[in-house]
This record gives structure tokens, sequence and C-alpha cells, in this order.
């Protein structure tokens, strides 16, 4: 159904264009689940924001393809996008405080999907966003579709935000961090909900985080990015069992379990490159126990490791053999 | 809402004394003896301690501030030297001059400003954008007279369009009265327009930037919608802060302008008494404009409040 | 027009080495040449300061010299502005008169600056007296500025200094919020505490950490208020409360040039293009000013 091929996204800074996403490719069947993980800076979320093209378009560049259903996102014109745009393809943000609109009453914001694009009245969108917010479990929801968001917990604004992105059922929902400035039980509770829903509304859900067991957890398959690009790409229980490349295993031990000394929690050491001053070599190289001199001349290339299941490490790709 | 314009109120009580005080000691502690200054050069010693009895000026300074006070209290704002009328009612007289003219031109000021800067933004970084923020930058930086004084050369002498001076009252004829008020109103609010059409565009910028404007436009609303429907709501929020402001602007500016078009308002009083070193009306006029001020001010927060649900509901 | 700089070709991007880092102010330096709309006003407000300065040689130094013969004169070779109703050269009298005004301008923004630090200052430290204090700046800033110095001048009377004091005390309470608004962050900033408990006093931590705090929003408020007070002295000058008469101030070139104003165009056009130009030049200059050195400050006045 999505089919992103050699995806790269420039952005315009002051000294001129700066590659924050270098040839990502990846596809999505229908009805299934894809996560997206890495640091922040890792791009996740600038691919995720280039399927709807919804970056500022007088600075950004994007090249590569990204088919849905046969046409190409990129090279559609404007006003088609639009159509797609929230009804074949919906998205919710990582900060529901700020992604919602704090003049517009949430029942008028999650309505409004469904008057562009199902030309409902105001009285029948009206009364389908109280049918939304029930299906998020918003309780109360006749009374609350005329509150606007300020009113609202973290949590139960996440839940508006899904509401808006389920209205015309979409075949795709891509979910950008949507649990990541929200606490601990109320980010479960999200999770269930939109996993509840997948399986109602029969959606694909491209879930992007920078917490890897949650990633693995919800999706089906997994990609790993580091600095714009993709440097794993394998089933989920592969990345969370035996992932391969030295990164994924970092993000794997950054992950903290319940019966551990959390003063004592895992970081990768150093931080990830600048957009700008990227190393010649492989991105990762300066921040990886097993680079080898190779590793800090020449760019590695994404190699298949097993059947189904990628790297971007040549040093691994010489020195393990796929388990079986 | 109700507690609010409550709040606001008492809110405004202390510093319309302040205004008070202060307008009070604008005419006493600055240098010179007020007497003498109003008697003129010419005056004799007999005449001086005459306006000094009539005004008060022989009692300590703190009992002229209590007795300054405690008239306001009752409405008594003083008496005029030139015009021999109560200040109260000199000013009560020209007032409906100075607030038409800054109401028509606030009235022209606000869509056209807004629009400017709505425009500049949603174009930005184009040409259109460049010349609206040129037309801007020019109107703050032009004096408002001197266009005023080539307006008048140019659509009253030379074509002859509009009449060059005078004021007809609302009340006589509402096309004599918009007529005699298009000229200078609109040279009026060409600052202001400058103004608010910079302010208007920063905040439609901010606005956006905001996180909400990508959620809108992910919903596939159309860039108009989004404009109009998301961002402009937001950002009216910060205009409305700035017309208030803007119309405290209009009208101290309207005190240059009715001198042009020979307009009988607050502000040709205000340098007629400042001429005719008629202190009482000076003092006078300057308290009840900064009464009007204060109201602008608690009106604007009201309205404000009732524009942002943020506030509204709380 | 004035917040995108331009954008470099992308090969500058491709340098190998990274320059040695430039200290900051070289680094403001810089930015705020690149800037267009800074240096654009940077030019226009050195011309005129230079023509104010080199008035007495350009010029024959005499802006009050009459000649009755000369009356009325159109611009021409020999007055290039042409002349007044006493035959004085308009060319003459804008330049001089750029000295009053460009100095009242200058002097009003100045005190407006310093006066607004003091109050802004103090209201700040000491928190018993910043009710009063805040209570009487909002009472002064619900007048608007041309008004307020309008009445502060009819008080002193019309002179130069009594224009300069009525102006900068309009401007003062605009100054003070901005200094107290940026001191009473600073105020609360670890540094300032262990300043604070190392036994500095006052005044030195006003000096030392406060007052260069302030210094970027400040000096942009600074540029604004001389844009303004230029064109606020001319308002004042042509109500006939500015410097008295025969001061050739801009404001005072128009009021005169007044009467005449369809006969004798030239008398009013030629100081009034002064004004513009030279709060034009202003503006664009306090523009780039606050695009570089405080990009947050919203655009206050």
């Amino acid at each position: 159904m999505l089919d992103v091929q050699n995806l790269s996204v420039d952005f315009r800074v002051d000294s001129g264009w700066i590659r924050s996403v270098s040839d990502v490719s990846f596809a999505l069947p229908a009805n299934s689940t894809l996560g997206i993980v890495g640091e922040s800076g890792s791009g996740k979320s600038v691919t995720a924001l280039s399927i709807l093209r919804l970056h500022a378009a007088r600075t950004t560049r994007m090249s590569g393809k990204i088919m849905f259903d046969g046409n190409d996102l990129l090279a559609m014109p404007e006003r088609r996008l639009r159509d797609l745009r929230g009804r074949d393809i919906a998205m919710i943000f990582q900060d529901p405080m700020h992604s919602l609109n704090p003049v517009l009453t949430i029942g008028d914001q999650i309505g409004e999907t469904l008057r562009i694009h199902q030309g409902l009245s105001a009285t029948e969108a009206r009364n389908r966003a109280v049918e939304l917010l029930d299906m998020v479990r918003i309780p109360d929801a006749k009374s609350r579709v005329t509150e606007f968001p300020h009113r609202l917990s973290g949590g139960m604004r996440q839940r508006v935000m899904i509401a808006m992105a389920i209205a015309c059922r979409p075949r795709l929902l891509i979910a950008d961090e949507p649990t990541t400035a929200l606490d601990v039980t109320v980010q479960a509770q999200i999770l269930e909900l939109l996993r509840e829903l997948r399986q109602e509304i029969g959606m694909s859900v491209i879930l992007i985080s920078h917490d890897l067991g949650l990633v693995a957890e919800f999706s089906e398959r997994v990609i790993v990015m580091y600095a714009g690009e993709l440097v794993e790409d394998a089933p989920a229980r592969t990345v969370f069992d035996t992932p391969q490349h030295p990164y994924s295993e970092g993000l794997l031990r950054a992950i903290p379990s319940p019966d551990e000394d959390v003063s004592r929690l895992y970081a990768i050491p150093g931080r990830i490159p600048d957009p700008g001053n990227r190393p010649p070599g492989c991105n990762f190289a300066p921040r990886c126990a097993l680079a080898e001199p190779a590793c800090h001349a020449a760019p590695p290339p994404l190699e298949a490791f097993a059947p189904g299941h990628f790297i971007r490490c040549p040093v691994r790709m010489k020195t393990t053999e796929p388990a079986e | 809402m109700t507690k609010l314009i409550a709040f606001r109120i008492a809110q405004a009580i202390p510093v319309m004394f302040v205004v008070a005080v202060l307008t009070f000691l604008l005419m006493h502690l600055l240098p010179g003896d007020p007497a003498t200054i109003i008697a003129g050069d010419a005056a004799d010693q007999e005449s001086i301690a005459q306006i000094r009895r009539d005004l008060g000026l022989d009692q300590p300074v703190p009992v002229q501030l209590w007795l300054w006070i405690t008239n306001l209290a009752q409405g008594d704002f003083g008496r005029s030297l030139m015009l021999n009328q109560p200040v109260a009612e000199a000013v009560m007289q020209r007032l409906p001059v100075t607030l038409s003219l800054a109401f028509v031109a606030f009235v022209i000021t606000i869509p056209v400003g807004i629009a400017l800067g709505v425009i500049a933004a949603v174009w930005r970084d184009t040409w259109v954008d460049s010349a609206v923020m040129i037309l801007a930058l020019v109107g703050v930086s032009v004096p408002n007279f001197w266009i005023a004084i080539l307006s008048v050369i140019l659509f009253s002498v030379t074509l002859g369009w509009l009449p060059s001076a005078g004021y007809v009252p609302l009340h006589d004829s509402f096309s004599g009265w918009l007529a005699s008020l298009l000229q200078p109103a609109v040279v009026l609010a060409l600052f202001q327009i400058g103004y608010l059409a910079r302010m208007t565009r920063s905040a439609m910028l901010e606005v956006l930037d905001q996180d909400y404007i990508r959620t809108a436009r992910a919903k596939g609303v159309t860039p108009m919608r989004t404009i109009l429907k998301h961002a402009f709501r937001n950002s009216l929020m910060q205009v409305v802060t700035v017309s208030g402001y803007i119309l405290s602007l209009l009208i101290g500016g309207s005190v240059v302008i009715e001198q042009i078009f020979a307009m009988p308002g607050i502000g040709r009083l205000l340098v007629q008494a400042i001429m005719a070193r008629d202190y009482p009306v000076v003092q006078g006029t300057m308290l009840l404009l900064g009464f009007a001020f204060v109201f602008i001010n608690i009106v604007i927060d009201i309205v404000y409040a009732w524009v942002d649900p943020r506030v509204r509901y709380d | 027009m004035t917040d995108q700089t331009a954008i470099q070709s992308p090969s500058t991007m491709t340098t190998t080495a990274p320059p040695p880092m430039p200290s900051r102010s070289r680094v403001l330096i810089r930015k705020l040449w690149r800037h267009r709309s800074f240096r654009l006003g940077a030019g226009i407000v050195l011309v005129i300061v230079v023509l104010a300065l080199l008035a007495p040689f350009i010029t024959d130094g005499s802006p009050n010299k009459m000649s009755l013969r000369d009356r009325f004169t159109p611009p021409s070779a020999e007055h290039p502005f042409g002349t007044d109703n006493f035959g004085r050269d308009i060319f003459t009298r804008v330049l001089y008169g750029a000295r009053i005004s460009l100095w009242i301008g200058f002097a009003s923004a100045m005190l407006a600056a310093a006066g607004g630090a003091i109050v802004g200052m103090a209201s700040a430290w000491f928190r018993r007296l910043d009710g009063i204090i805040m209570r009487i700046m909002d009472a002064l800033l619900a007048f608007p500025a041309i008004l307020l110095a309008i009445g502060i001048n009819a008080a002193l009377g019309p002179q130069v200094t009594s224009v300069i004091i009525a102006l900068a005390s309009a401007y003062v309470p605009r100054m003070a919020r901005i200094v107290r608004a940026a001191a009473l962050v600073i105020r609360e900033l670890d540094y300032v505490d262990a300043a604070r408990v190392s036994g500095a006093g006052a005044t030195r931590i006003i000096f030392r950490h406060i007052l260069p705090n302030c210094m970027a929003p400040l000096l942009v408020s600074v540029t604004f208020v001389f844009a303004y007070a230029i064109l606020a002295e001319a308002a004042l000058s042509f109500l006939g409360i500015g410097p008295p008469p025969p001061h050739p101030s801009w404001g005072n070139i128009i009021a005169e040039g007044r009467d005449y104003s369809v006969e004798a165009w030239w008398i009013m056009l030629f100081p009034g293009l002064a004004i513009s130009l030279a709060a034009l030049g202003t503006n664009l200059l306090g523009d780039g000013l606050r695009d570089v050195l405080d990009p947050r400050l919203k655009m206050e006045q």
C-alpha cells in the first residue's frame, strides 16, 4: 500500500541545503504495523512528515518516491494530496498540548475533517464527533464536544487527536511519538487504544518513537534510523531479540527494565552528528565500539543480513552468522 | 468573566488616581511659578496675586492636591481662564470632534492594517511581502502633519475633492460629517496602518509556525481555510491587544491633525490652552484624556478575554 | 524583507575545515553587516549625520541670513532647496535643522534609556517600591507619548532642553518596563545569587550582571525611540511648542512654510523629506538590530 523509495529530504539553512534524511526506503502492506525508532535527530519524524508533505515547502527539498496505492505522493499536485490528507492518511503528533487549536472547540476540530472530506453539515459533523469521542473512550462525550482543548488533560487531548485522525477511517495512520509527552500509565492506555482502533478500523499504523521496546511491542516490523539513514530493517521480534546493528543494540540496552537500578541506566556514549557535519564514513562510527578503520573511511551500504533483515554494518556482516 | 471585569476596574482605580496626581504635579513641581507664567510678562504684582488666589496657589501644595482630588471626585475639573467656562464643559463640547476623527481613523486602520499584515505573512518573502513591509516602514517614518499638508495641497487645493478644513457635526449631515473627516482620518490612519500591518504580520508568522497549523494541514484543510480559520483567529488575540494602543495613539495623533484641518477638537483646545497659558484647561484635558486611555485599556482587556477561550472560561 | 538574509550558494557548506570560533561581538557585527536593511539604514543615518556635522563647510554657515531680494526663490543651482519668505536658504536651514533635530532625537533617546534603566532597575531590585513605581509607569503608559510630551513641554516652556526632557520622560516608562523585565529574570539566576553570596554589592551586581544583559533590548528600543523622537520633535515644533522659531529645526521650517505651502511648496517639502529619511533610516537600522540582537523581542514601539 505504501512504498517509500529512496526518500531524501533537505532543509534550507543560512548557508545552503542540509541533508536531513538520506536514501530511506521501506514498504508497508495494507493492515499492518511498522515502527520507526531512533534518537531525536535521527530523521524519523522528518520521514513521517514527508509522507504527507507537511514540511514548509519553501525551505524543504524532497527526492525519491513515496508510492501510495500506486501514486507518487511527492509528485502529486498539492490539491490532490490534500484530498488524501485526513481521509486516507491521517497523522497524530507528539505534543497534544500544542497540536490542537486553542481557540476552536474540540468538536469543531474533529468535525472539520468530516466536513471537508465527507461534506457533512455542521450538525452531522457534531454528532459524528460525539460518536468519535465515545470511540476514543472520552467519558461524557456529549458535553465534552463543546470544550476547548485547554480544559482537557494531556492524555485526553491525545485521545481527541486520535478521534480527529480516525474520523474518516483512514487506511494509514502515522503516529509520531504519540505518547512521549504523556506519563507512563497514560502512555499504555493510548497505545492500547491505538491497537484496538487498528483492529476495529482495519488500518495500517506507522508508530514512531525513540523507545525501541514500545515500538517492538506494537509493530510487526521495525526500522531503526540513525542520522537520517536507515541502519536496520527487520521483523520486530528480531530487532528486539537479536538486533545486529550496534546502534540498535545500544537502543535496546537503553530501555530501562523494572528490575534494574535506574541510576545505572545505559546511554550510548557521544551524540548524534549534526546534519551539516556528518562524518565521511559510517555515521555511527564515532560512537561505535566495533568501528574499524574502514568504517571511518567510506559510508557502508545497507545489506541483507538474513532474509527480511537488513543492516548497514559491514563489520557485523562479516563477523556474525545469522542465528537460526 | 464578570470577575475579570470587576478585577480590571478595581485595578484601574489606582492607575486613575496616579494619573490625577501626576497631572496635578505636572503643573506644580516643574520650574517656574504658574501664576507668573499665566499672568504673562507684562503683569503687575497685583494681578499675579489675584491669579494665585483664584487658583488656590497660595495654599500649601498638599492642601492644593487634596482640593484637586476632592474636586475631581465631585466632577469639578477646574475653570478655564481664557474661555471662562468649566474645563469639563469645554472638553465635553469638543470631545465629539476628536472622537469622531479617532473613530473614523480606527475604522480605516483596523481592516486595512490587518489585511496588509495577513497578506504579507501569507506571501512571506515574496515581492508582495516586501511591498507591504516597505509601505509599512514608510508609514511609520513619515511625519503625519507633513503628509496632511501635502494631502491638502493635492486633494483640496488642486483637485478640490475634499474640504481642506473644518468639521461638520454628525447630526447636521452624515455625508458632510464623513467628507470633513475623510481626509484627516486617512492621514491619521496611515501611521497606525503601518504599525498594525507589521504587528499582524509577525503575529501571523508566529501562529503559522505552531503545531496546530500542521495538524490542520494534516487534516486536509485548504491553505485559505488554514489561514482564515486556524491561524487568523489566533493571531487576532495579539491584534486585539495592540488595537487599544492604536486607538490611544490615534487620539494622541489627532491633536496634531486637528491643527492642520482646523477642527475644533480637544487637540485644538489643548494647543490653544498651552499658547494662552490656560493651565487649568491643559491640566483638565490631560486628565480626561488619561482617564479615557485607562478606560480604553479596560475595554481592550475585556475584548481580549472574550476572544481567547482560555481566559473566557476560566 | 527584514528577516531574511541572503541565501548563499550551497557550495559554502562543503568547506572542509570549520574556521576558528570567532568572538561573540565579531559574529554579531558580521551578522549585522549581512543584514540588508541594517546596512541601508546605517548608510542613510550616517550620511545625514555627516551632512549635519559638515553643515558649516557645505553651506555659508548662516541658516538665519535673510535676503529680501531672494524671497520665495524656487529650487535652483544657487539654492538647491529654494528660499523661504525671508529669503533664507532652505538647504542651509535643513542642514542646520538636522543638527537640532538629530541632537534632540539622540539626547532624548539616551536620556530615556538612562532614566528607564534607573527606574526599571530600582523597580526590580527594591521589591517594595515595585508596586508603586509600576503603577506610576502604567499611568504614564496610558498616554500616547506625543501627548505626554506635549503636556510636559507645556509646563517646561518652549526650549530645546525642555523638548528633550519632555520626549525622554515620555519614553522612560517603555524603557523601564524592558529593563525591569530583563532584571527580574536575571535576578533569579544562579550566578547573581552566587555573586550576592560572595558579598558583591548591589551596584556591582547591577553593573556586572544585570545591565549587560538588558543591553540588547535596550539598544533596540533606543533606536526606535530615536526615530520616534525625531518625528515627535517635528510635531511639537509644528504645533509651536518646540524649540523657539529662529532655531531651524525641521519641524519649525515646515511650520513656517505651511502658510506658503501652495505657492512655495519647497519650503515645507524638503524638511519633511529630511525627517522621513532620518526616521526611515533609523527604523531600518533598528529592525536590523532587533533581528540580530534580540530575535524574540516583539515589536513594541
